[in-house]
């Protein structure tokens, strides 16, 4: 046979001998060993992504697998013609063979993704792992896109051209970060009288320390924990800039333009009737979104007598206004205190009692991990001068006529938070920083409590003030008038245990001089010749020929734990409308895409999403076909070695 | 921000969760005791004022022996998932607070009921503070070694977690300090708790798991009747101990009465199993008997003695209370012995023996059973002694890993595979002390390498099956044959460590001496796979196995373990003997 002719003439060639030797497997082998477990402890230190970047995913990696295969198909072949007692040898090596055959065609050819899909929405869109840079011409629907591999270390000039030749019409990549800090901040352009004011502060207690940006354009308001900040530019006649972005906010006429409220006294000594402030029981058990109510009682009847609801006792112990936290008690705060009404509760089932604490602005706060008899509770109306309830202050929202001292709904934050915040009851904890354009040295800083100016000071740049509130000090840290925003990109290290920072990538429009940062997961848009482009550099996306829409996501736990036993989704295929039960170990197999219970995501205010992992993977049979070679070969060899068949063998030899 | 806010309030209001003790006194000042007792000394009235240590560990006691074990035992209650008596309760939380299943001379039922029902229990030194430098923290000598409730409330502990806590809403992340920080903080919790009898009502209450409303009538009766039942019973231990008594065994009939969720009911029907399980401890009579066979072949003198028909009947011993427990495991959790370090540790003794038999049958070599035999009985006795690292209890599965079929297959293959490895291990170390002792082990050498390669070989065909069932596993339900996730890619790492030493046999770079030799070595990969991912790395998808502690023993046992390497090699290198 001509092939052991090859093979015979091969096994003289030295690079064949060497390719083929087991004295090439061993530190082969060892060597992996080596990368691998480097790996892992880089997975331990940083993420998965982060060691993909540095062992498995690099080219050095591929290099040995490629070499490892060559390594285990010379070998095998090195031995041709092969003899009865190479049965075993053959059919495990080939097995490995085409289980690292399979493994590569997963990875050039396979798509592992993730889906996120909210409750009753629908989505196609699967995210992938690897990066993309793309664009999209304003008037155009196309979206054209590159792939981009990330790495480890900067990348610059020839390592990005295979981006930069497609794109050169466009803009060049003129250097890319794998991990870059992102430090928003404004600066002054000089020109225009009318250009914004951007004010810097710092806001410090003994339990946050928070730096922030007001921009009298672009953010002007922002939400922070149970205050509101606003920055209002005095020489003004609108107090709002058209521009604005969020409508929501445009329609909130700022604070200090409403009619002034009647004053209101202490609220522990208002009489009742004028405000309603109560306490809602609800169905903790109830499948339904709100919770069922199970009652509303007002405080002033809680106050003289408890209730009892599906068998327990509530009781009211104290009613706090500014209730803070000394010596790891709850306690009535100081009368200058941030507002912070809550609610001290005994419940009381059988022979068992619960302590538990209602907040006005904390609806979600429990002290009782295991829960409270199947009740939850809010509680409504805390503040005086407001009727609202949750639903009327959403439905304000919407028309543009909050209550009055209520904040805005959407902030900083974005609105699903902005909504939990409010659905507690109003708070009406205010900052406002008055700026003119023509004297920005200085900034009048104005605190407001429930519509009533509480605290008033005069700041310059760096000055300090002791607001009465939880011991919070303010800092305006800069002024700018004529302000731009400014963004800088700063090379950072990974850092053990952290999450690790986005990449970023520095791009020059063709024919421009300025330069732009855009980092991992952020959109751009650029003017280039006159058009807007909108620049994307992030996760590349697939989309699917079908929509998953999900029905329902349902997280079941271990009866009186908070221990996950199993989580579902319930979808429908847009396609044939059929419904799909989606669970651990229970995938759904669709026109060749396999979706798998990835994760999800439950967030307070918001409907679930559900996470699922989307894959498909051509190189599936092969591996199973490698898979069962292998394990067939392992039998045979360890059979063949046996005892029993020596001897079995031997008898044959010898009759 | 918003989230932040709410974290902090979350961290300041969690201590604030349980009244304090002062409060909790005056509290038990309300309950109608009858101060019959030496205890009328110490009135409820009285009990502001703080107890000395001393006394109130020996009022402790003196009420706890007057707790009858039975049947209160027998109580079925609920916690972490699952239904189980409350003999098991008492002892996990027992095991936690004290670090022991017994102390004081007390069962653990007696030390749980004695701590619900007595006055002075806040004062009692009962909570094992096991960080020595945490003790400095806490304003005490490192010498101290248990803490009283009141101690610990009075303690800057609070203000040492508030801190953690927050870090750990945040990052997810501990370090093995902080870790002790929160273990102690769980111990007060967990006190406080059985204290003001909370614990045990709580547990003992059906109607919190919500079963199904489709139920009888009968049963949701049992469990509103049971509440009560439960605080009588702790109301009359307060008062008369011997009156308690008699009120326990309708206790126990109304608990076992009450309606369960439908995936508990299997476990109503364990409750006295487990209570035999308890009591048994089938894996320290294992271990005994083990070292103790081990003990007899390994010896010349009785070795010689036994006859060839003694061996099989030693493995059989040993193998019958071994199998017994884990059978009842079994019966009670319903899934496959291989969840955690615990169990697998069980499963690569039962591997140990079976391999170590089917050598045994092959090659009868009775000395290699007798190091096998001791082998077992010394992993098996490490299984019982550290139970606060390994723990060994009943509690269920996370979801990933409800699926009986892969755990049964994937997970004991592996877990098995490593039992085969431990035999080559173990026949290395014999090699490796062997060849530091003067003489000529040629002959012996030859002989033992044949073991161990076919061992490997065994070792790693298993190991190989099982990461393939792992692939197709992990296909199935995450998705993708191969991640790089840590767990597999250390299996991977000690299957490729062994094959390379077979492969480095086929070249004869590793002749008999070394691939005893290094068969140890290759053995620490497995330790790495096998605990070090779990208990170091502690990253990745195979999370459910996460734990901490023992790293100072597994330090100590490679360290020893490359000493002796060390030792043997260089003068396996220095003689000038011929290479074998």
């Amino acid at each position: 046979m001509n092939l052991t002719l090859i093979i015979q003439r091969l096994n003289r060639n030295s690079v064949f001998k060497f390719l083929s030797s087991v004295k090439l497997a061993v530190p082969l082998m060892i060597i992996i060993i080596g990368s691998v477990a480097a790996g892992t402890i880089f997975e331990s230190l940083y993420n998965a992504s982060y060691a993909r970047l540095a062992v498995y995913g690099s080219s050095w990696f591929w290099l040995l697998m490629v070499l490892l295969w060559l390594n285990i198909f010379a070998a095998m072949m090195s031995r041709y013609p092969w003899k009865k007692r190479h049965l075993g040898f053959v059919i495990t090596h080939i097995g490995m063979l085409t289980l690292l055959f399979g493994g590569f065609i997963t990875s050039q050819w396979g798509i592992d993704g993730s889906l996120r899909i909210e409750e009753g929405r629908a989505n196609s869109r699967v995210e992938l792992s690897d990066l993309m840079v793309a664009y999209q011409w304003e008037d155009s629907p196309s979206l054209q896109s590159v792939p981009f591999s990330a790495g480890l270390s900067e990348k610059s000039g020839g390592e990005l051209s295979s981006v930069n030749d497609a794109f050169s019409h466009l803009f060049q990549i003129e250097r890319y970060v794998p991990f870059a800090q992102v430090e928003r901040s404004y600066a002054a352009k000089t020109g225009d009288a009318n250009a914004p004011v951007s004010l810097s502060f710092i806001l410090r207690s003994r339990f946050f320390n928070v730096s922030e940006w007001l921009h009298s354009r672009d953010n002007p308001e922002m939400q922070l924990g149970p205050a509101h900040l606003k920055l209002i530019v005095d020489d003004e006649m609108t107090a709002r800039e058209p521009q604005s972005p969020r409508p929501s906010q445009s329609s909130h006429p700022p604070l200090s333009s409403r009619p002034s409220q009647s004053s209101s006294p202490s609220q522990l000594s208002e009489p009742a009737g004028q405000s309603n402030p109560r306490l809602v029981i609800q169905d903790a058990e109830s499948k339904e979104e709100p919770k069922k109510k199970l009652l509303s009682v007002k405080l002033v009847d809680l106050q003289r007598k408890a209730v009892s609801v599906k068998g327990v006792e509530i009781a009211l112990k104290t009613r706090f206004q500014r209730a803070v936290v000394s010596n790891n008690k709850l306690t009535e705060g100081p009368s200058d205190g941030v507002e912070n009404p809550a609610l001290e509760l005994a419940l009381k089932r059988g022979g068992e009692s619960h302590r538990e604490v209602v907040y006005a602005k904390f609806p979600g706060f429990s002290l009782n991990a295991k829960g409270n008899f199947g009740l939850s509770f809010s509680y409504e109306g805390a503040d005086a001068t407001s009727e609202s309830t949750p639903e009327e202050s959403a439905s304000g929202t919407s028309s543009g006529e909050l209550p009055p001292g209520h904040p805005p709904m959407t902030g900083a934050m974005g609105g699903g938070e902005g909504a939990a915040m409010g659905s507690g009851g109003p708070a009406g904890n205010t900052i406002e920083f008055h700026v003119r354009r023509n004297s920005t040295q200085q900034a009048r800083v104005v605190l407001i409590k429930n519509a009533q100016k509480v605290g008033e000071k005069i700041l310059k740049e760096g000055e300090a003030y002791e607001t009465p509130w939880m011991g919070m000090t303010l800092f305006v840290a800069s002024i700018v008038a004529g302000a731009e925003p400014v963004i800088q990109v700063r090379a950072v290290n990974p850092e053990r245990g952290r999450d690790l920072a986005p990449g970023a990538l520095l791009i020059r429009p063709a024919g421009g001089q300025e330069t732009h940062w855009l980092s991992q997961g952020e959109s751009k848009e650029l003017t280039i010749a006159g058009k807007g482009v909108h620049v994307f550099f992030g996760n590349q996306m697939l989309e699917l020929p079908f929509e998953l829409k999900l029905v329902k996501f349902s997280k079941q736990d271990y009866p009186g734990t908070g221990t996950a036993m199993s989580y579902e989704s319930l979808v429908t295929v847009s396609t044939d409308g059929s419904l799909h039960n989606v669970s651990m170990n229970e995938p759904l197999k669709y026109q060749g895409y396999t979706f798998y219970q990835a994760s999800y995501q439950l967030f307070e205010g918001q409907p679930p999403a559900t996470i699922l992992s989307v894959n498909k993977d051509p190189g599936r049979p092969v591996k199973y076909c490698g898979s069962l070679i292998l394990a067939l070969g392992i039998i045979i060899f360890t059979l063949m070695r046996s005892r029993v068949y020596t001897s079995f063998a031997q008898r044959r030899t010898s009759t | 921000m918003i989230h932040m806010i709410h974290l902090i309030f979350g961290a300041l209001l969690a201590p604030a969760q349980e009244p304090h003790f002062h409060e909790l006194a005056r509290g038990s000042a309300e309950v109608p005791t009858a101060p019959t007792m030496s205890s009328a000394a110490h009135a409820p009235e009285t009990v502001d004022a703080s107890v000395p240590p001393e006394r109130a560990l020996q009022e402790l006691i003196a009420q706890g022996q007057k707790i009858a074990i039975e049947p209160v035992r027998r109580t079925a209650v609920s916690q972490n998932g699952r239904i189980k008596p409350v003999d098991t309760l008492a002892r996990e939380s027992v095991l936690l607070l004290t670090g022991s299943y017994e102390r004081f001379g007390l069962k653990p039922v007696q030390l749980y009921f004695a701590l619900a029902s007595t006055p002075s229990a806040p004062w009692a030194p009962v909570v094992e503070v096991r960080d020595a430098k945490l003790r400095q923290r806490l304003g005490y000598l490192k010498e101290k070694r248990f803490f009283s409730a009141a101690e610990l409330e009075a303690s800057p502990l609070i203000e040492l977690v508030q801190p953690l806590m927050k870090n750990q809403e945040e990052s997810g992340r501990l370090s093995e300090e902080e870790k002790k920080v929160m273990e102690t903080f769980s111990q007060l919790n967990l006190i406080r708790q059985i204290i003001l009898g909370e614990n045990f009502i709580h547990a003992v209450d059906f109607s919190f798991l919500k079963p199904h409303t489709s139920g009888s009538a009968e049963g949701h009766g049992a469990a509103t009747e049971v509440a009560s039942q439960a605080s009588d019973y702790l109301q009359q231990l307060r008062g008369d101990a011997r009156q308690a008594n008699l009120l326990a065994p309708a206790l126990v009939e109304t608990s076992r009465r009450q309606e369960a969720p439908q995936i508990f009911q299997h476990y109503l029907g364990t409750l006295d199993s487990e209570i035999f399980y308890n009591d048994a401890r089938p894996f320290l009579w294992a271990s005994l008997i083990a070292l103790l066979a081990g003990l007899l072949l390994s010896l010349d003198i009785t070795r010689q003695k036994l006859t060839a028909k003694a061996v099989p009947w030693l493995y059989l011993v040993t193998l019958l209370p071994l199998v017994l427990g884990i059978s009842l495991r079994v019966y009670i959790t319903q899934f496959a012995p291989v969840t955690n370090m615990f169990t697998t540790m069980l499963w690569v003794s039962l591997g140990v023996l079976i391999f170590s038999a089917i050598l045994y049958y092959l090659y009868r070599n009775s000395l290699v059973s007798g190091v096998m035999l001791i082998g077992t009985g010394l992993i098996l006795m490490l299984t019982e002694q550290i139970p606060l690292i390994l723990s060994p209890d009943l509690d269920p599965l996370v979801a990933v890993l409800r699926s009986n079929f892969w755990l049964s297959t994937h997970v004991t293959t592996i877990t098995i595979s490593y039992a085969a490895f431990t035999i080559a291990m173990l026949l290395g170390n014999v090699a490796l002390v062997r060849s530091l002792m003067p003489g000529d082990h040629t002959q012996f050498f030859h002989q033992y390498a044949h073991y161990a390669y076919r061992m490997i070989q065994l070792g790693c065909f298993l190991l190989s099956v099982g990461i393939i069932l792992g692939g197709v596993w992990a296909d199935y339900s995450w998705g993708r044959f191969w991640g790089w996730d840590p767990k597999e890619t250390w299996a991977l790492i000690a299957d490729m460590g062994f094959l390379t030493l077979l492969h480095a046999r086929i070249t004869g770079w590793v002749k008999s001496f070394m691939l005893l030799a290094l068969s140890p070595v290759a053995y620490l990969l497995v330790i790495m796979a096998w605990y070090g991912v779990n208990f170091i790395l502690a990253t990745g998808l195979h999370s459910y196995g996460f734990s901490s502690g023992g790293a100072l023993m597994v330090g100590i046992f490679v360290g020893l373990q490359l000493l002796i390497f060390a030792l043997a090699l260089t003068k396996f290198f220095m003689s000038p003997r011929p290479a074998i």
